[in-house]
């Protein structure tokens, strides 16, 4: 965990530092893991980006973060999150009540359900301001008309009184930008925000993303499978597959140099068109389930490189490169993966 | 808001009409001669036919039918064909009765069974689950008159607590109170099971909703999720339910009327059936319909109230 | 909806994997050897019943249960342990015909209509102003316009139904039509008849019979309630909430006249609504909850 040293603005203490973060989803007498030991840190004004297929991890690794994982049958089972040097995972709900929402706040994919149908606008930021504050309905109001104006809706001060239902998919995403953005938090977490919007749209909401960061300050991971996206937000990147993490690197050595053969087949498989949507169909095969990951390097049954040893050995995460991190027994400074 | 409540009031006109029309097709489809049971056993048949030009019953169809519904409109039903009286006054009396028992029924069984079905939703798979779904199973088996022997011979027989005949003074009256909670109880009752069950089955599909997730992560406590995003949500569906719910209940209340003695619509239907005095039964039925459709309003409105996107429509 | 041909063949016979899934839950099973025992206690009415459901012994009149009478004598000496045989008969062959009926008359409505966009709206508005009325209210209406008595309930039982399963076949049928297999068996110039018959109606079937597993025992305790109330089942021929209301006059010094009656009943509906949800659990688990 030092090769932050070389990387521009990681001279302060990170934000937010997770150490050996393991979810584990309990079926029955069966235990396996969905997020595998993760470690890495998001330091203030920066933004992290975590790619991978669906069922690697990253949604789950989100949610642990925010302790809103389903408990039972999944649960934490290892590791620290240190929000500022504090750790949240020993922390009863109470507690974590005071925490999210305030200093780590969360948007979704779904911006069409994610707002409560019965409920204005105005009325679900402001509960999110009153939650962490002891803002009057008055002044929650006004401070909501500021946050719609912020996110760039236009006409806040009618908007407020409406239902999420008369607003569009990106407007409705907007609103839970500014539900997040209330309080000001620490870290902001984004799970696939533009994944439901139109690309138009999609570049409207990353460009708030961004001005918001340079704003205010706040940490942002940015969690996609969209790697058009993460090159366009991140500045470090980290690639999940089957619950771990198997490369971590600032943005332009993840793009210039992949070094894990998921990567470069992730990296393969966008098109060449600028502007063009980049869906993910990497590498033939898809995630192993949790309950059936295989021996050795999760990812050798789909892997060209794969011999003996990644069947039988998990390849640790270590440094290949300056600042970058690969778990892979093929990859490393001159290995030609 | 105004312009769908006048829809729904729209919609309930045919429904009102083919009240209208069961009840006068009601008049003449009883085998016995309205006018024989009015002249008695012994009237000759002068007598009768005289009866009979009276009631308007030698007019053809069509004008009976619309003299009916002009009737029906100016509030008259005519009269009892075993004690004379005006069939309006009789309703306008049992009407406030089991207007009476339905609300107050309402009053404590619908927050009862909303929070029970809230319970068993969030302890999900707990004894508290098992044991409320059980009762709401064994609740919806129950045939009322069952629950209503048992309070009776319980609460009103062995342990002489309560009355468990008739109406007493007003509502408010310690005397009138009293005698209405056996019935409400028993009425409630049978209301309980299917709608905890259907508060459960709500909730459980509200607190799966993205939203819910969103309120979770403002960092809003449990409870305010469980209440303000889960229960407001979930009541939504809940209502049309209990919409559906109203027949039933109104079945429960003409057996509960007829236990209790409680001098209600459905005790006045069923007499007047048993007593072959039509008009009297025509009346109640088509009293207990309109109830039912009115509820149902009342309902539609409520549905509207509690869902934004409805309004819009 | 899965083909009929595919559910079939898959188990041994067709009910096969249901009984197993029964099994494993032991109220289901408690709830399964209840309605069993009931179903034959009603079937076999004859064979069973100590004494003459209908022979009056006023040496005998209200007599507690005992070994001689099992659940004790009613009002006019009568056994009421032989009365409840008859009377489940009386009681479960009600809600049979009403199921039947209404749900016959229902599916082919619902069918009608979802077949045919031009009879949709006229029969749906149809079935909906049936629907506006409750049950009960039919109840005393049918009563008051042919009588009291077991004609009267199942007409009304029956009428009620067949809007609910109208609705619930029109769905179905919906569904089914948007099937490939539909056109082409219109392709292969099957006229609408069969082609209802045979490719619409079996896909339609189960979600039908689900329901109406579950409707069942509305309609039994509908059709007590009427009883009970005087304008069902006429004395002396024993019905369970007929029954029950005879012994009303004697309520406080002879309970077990109404009260065994009614428990006879509420452990017919009991069983066969925990089967109805278990079976409604088992054939589409997107209810399950």
């Amino acid at each position: 965990m030092t090769n932050h040293a070389d990387s521009p603005g990681a001279a302060a203490a990170p934000v937010l530092d997770i150490r050996d973060f393991t979810i584990e989803l309990v079926t029955g007498k069966m235990v396996s893991p969905i997020v595998d030991g993760a470690s890495f840190q998001v330091h203030e004004g920066r933004t992290l980006g975590i790619v991978g297929e669906s069922g690697c991890g990253k949604s789950m690794l989100s949610l642990g973060i925010m302790k809103l994982i389903p408990t039972p049958p999944a649960k934490i089972a290892e590791g620290q999150v240190l929000l500022d040097g504090s750790d949240l995972v020993p922390l009863s709900d109470k507690q974590m009540e005071q925490v999210r929402g305030n200093r780590i706040s969360m948007i979704f994919q779904e911006p069409m359900t994610s707002l409560n149908p019965v409920y204005t606008v105005g009325y679900q930021i402001g509960e999110a301001l009153r939650a962490h504050s002891s803002l009057s309905s008055a002044a929650a109001r006004q401070k909501a008309i500021e946050l719609l104006r912020k996110v760039g809706i236009p006409n806040p001060e009618k908007r407020v009184d409406e239902y999420p239902h008369s607003l569009s998919g990106g407007m409705r995403q907007r609103v839970m930008i500014a539900i997040a953005l209330a309080c000001e938090p620490r870290v902001l977490i984004a799970d696939e925000p533009t994944t439901a919007l139109d690309v138009t749209i999609q570049a409207q909401i990353l460009d708030l993303m961004r001005s918001l960061k340079t704003e205010s300050g706040t940490a942002i991971m940015l969690i996609s499978h969209d790697l058009g996206v993460i090159a366009e937000m991140a500045d470090d990147v980290i690639v999940m597959y089957a619950g771990r993490i198997i490369e971590q690197a600032p943005v332009h050595s993840l793009f210039a140099a992949p070094s894990h053969p998921y990567t470069q087949g992730l990296l393969a498989s966008i098109p060449a068109v600028e502007g063009e949507q980049h869906r993910l169909q990497p590498v033939p095969g898809t995630v192993p389930p949790p309950h059936d990951r295989p021996k050795g390097c999760a990812f050798h049954p789909r892997c060209s490189f794969s011999d003996e040893k990644c069947r039988a050995e998990r390849p640790p995460l270590e440094e290949k490169l300056a600042g970058h991190r690969v778990a892979c027994w093929h990859a490393g400074p001159g290995a030609s993966a | 808001m105004l312009r769908y409540a006048f829809q729904r009031l729209v919609l309930a006109v045919p429904v009102t009409l083919g009240v209208l029309v069961i009840g006068f097709t009601l008049l003449n489809l009883v085998p016995s001669d309205p006018a024989t049971v009015r002249a008695g056993p012994a009237a000759s048949a002068e007598v009768i036919a005289q009866i009979r030009t009276e009631m308007g019953l030698d007019r053809p169809l069509w004008e009976q039918f619309l003299r009916y519904v002009g009737n029906v409109l100016t509030g008259d039903l005519g009269t009892s064909l075993v004690n004379n009286m005006s069939v309006a006054d009789e309703l306008s009396r049992a009407f406030g009765a089991t207007l009476e028992l339905v609300v107050l029924c309402l009053v404590w069984a619908l927050p009862t069974a909303i929070l029970l079905g809230v319970l068993a939703a969030s302890r999900r798979g707990t004894i508290w689950d098992r044991v409320i779904m059980g009762g709401s199973v064994a609740g919806v088996s129950l045939p009322v008159f069952l629950i209503g022997m048992i309070l009776l011979w319980v609460f009103g027989y062995k342990l002489q607590l309560l009355p468990f005949t008739g109406r007493g003074g007003p509502l408010w009256t310690l005397d009138g109170f009293r005698h209405a909670v056996l019935p409400s109880v028993c009425l409630g009752l049978i209301f309980i099971g299917p709608v905890a069950r259907m508060t459960r089955t709500s909730m459980l599909e509200t607190l799966k909703a993205d939203h819910v997730r969103t309120a979770r992560a403002k960092g809003l406590s449990e409870r305010v999720v469980t209440f303000r995003h889960g229960l407001r949500n979930a009541l939504i569906p809940v209502t049309t339910l209990v919409g559906l719910q109203i027949g039933y209940l109104l079945g429960g209340a003409i057996v509960t009327e007829t236990i209790f003695s409680w001098p209600g619509v459905g005790r006045l239907a069923v007499g007047a059936i048993v007593a072959n005095d039509i008009p009297v039964a025509q009346g109640a039925i088509i009293a207990l319909s309109l109830g039912f459709i009115a509820m149902n309003l009342i309902v539609d409105l409520l549905y509207a109230v509690l869902d934004p996107r409805v309004q819009a429509k | 909806m899965t083909s009929p041909i595919s559910s079939e063949t898959a188990a041994g016979f067709p009910g096969r994997h249901l009984l197993v899934s029964l099994g494993r839950d032991p109220v289901s099973c408690i709830a399964l050897a209840t309605l069993s025992a009931l179903f034959l206690g009603a079937v076999l009415a004859h064979w069973i019943a100590p004494y003459d459901p209908l022979a009056i012994d006023m040496m005998k009149v209200l007599k507690a249960p005992s070994l001689e009478h099992l659940f004790g004598t009613d009002g006019q000496g009568r056994d009421i342990f032989s009365r409840s045989l008859y009377g489940l008969r009386v009681t479960i062959l009600l809600g049979f015909s009403a199921i039947f009926v209404g749900g016959t008359v229902g599916t082919v409505i619902g069918l009608v209509a979802g077949f045919y966009p031009k009879a949709d709206t006229i029969l749906m508005r149809l079935m909906d102003v049936i629907l506006s009325f409750p049950a009960i209210l039919f109840g005393l209406a049918i009563a008051a316009i042919i009588g009291s008595g077991t004609t009267a309930v199942i007409i009304a039982l029956s009428v009620s139904t067949t809007p609910l399963v109208a609705r619930i076949a029109r769905g179905a049928a919906l569904m089914a039509l948007a099937h490939d297999y539909v056109s082409s068996g219109r392709a292969i110039g099957l006229n609408d008849w069969a082609l209802l018959w045979r490719y619409v109606l079996p896909n339609c079937i189960s979600t039908i019979v689900v329901f109406l597993t579950l409707r069942l025992g509305q309609a039994i305790l509908l059709g007590a309630s009427l009883s009970f109330l005087g304008l069902g089942t006429q004395p002396p021929a024993p019905e369970l909430g007929t029954m029950a209301a005879q012994g009303i006059g004697f309520f406080f010094f002879a309970p077990h006249v109404t009260l065994i009656p009614s428990f006879v009943i509420f452990f017919l509906v009991l069983s066969m609504n925990i089967l109805g949800d278990s079976l409604r659990d088992i054939l589409d688990p997107r209810l399950r909850s």
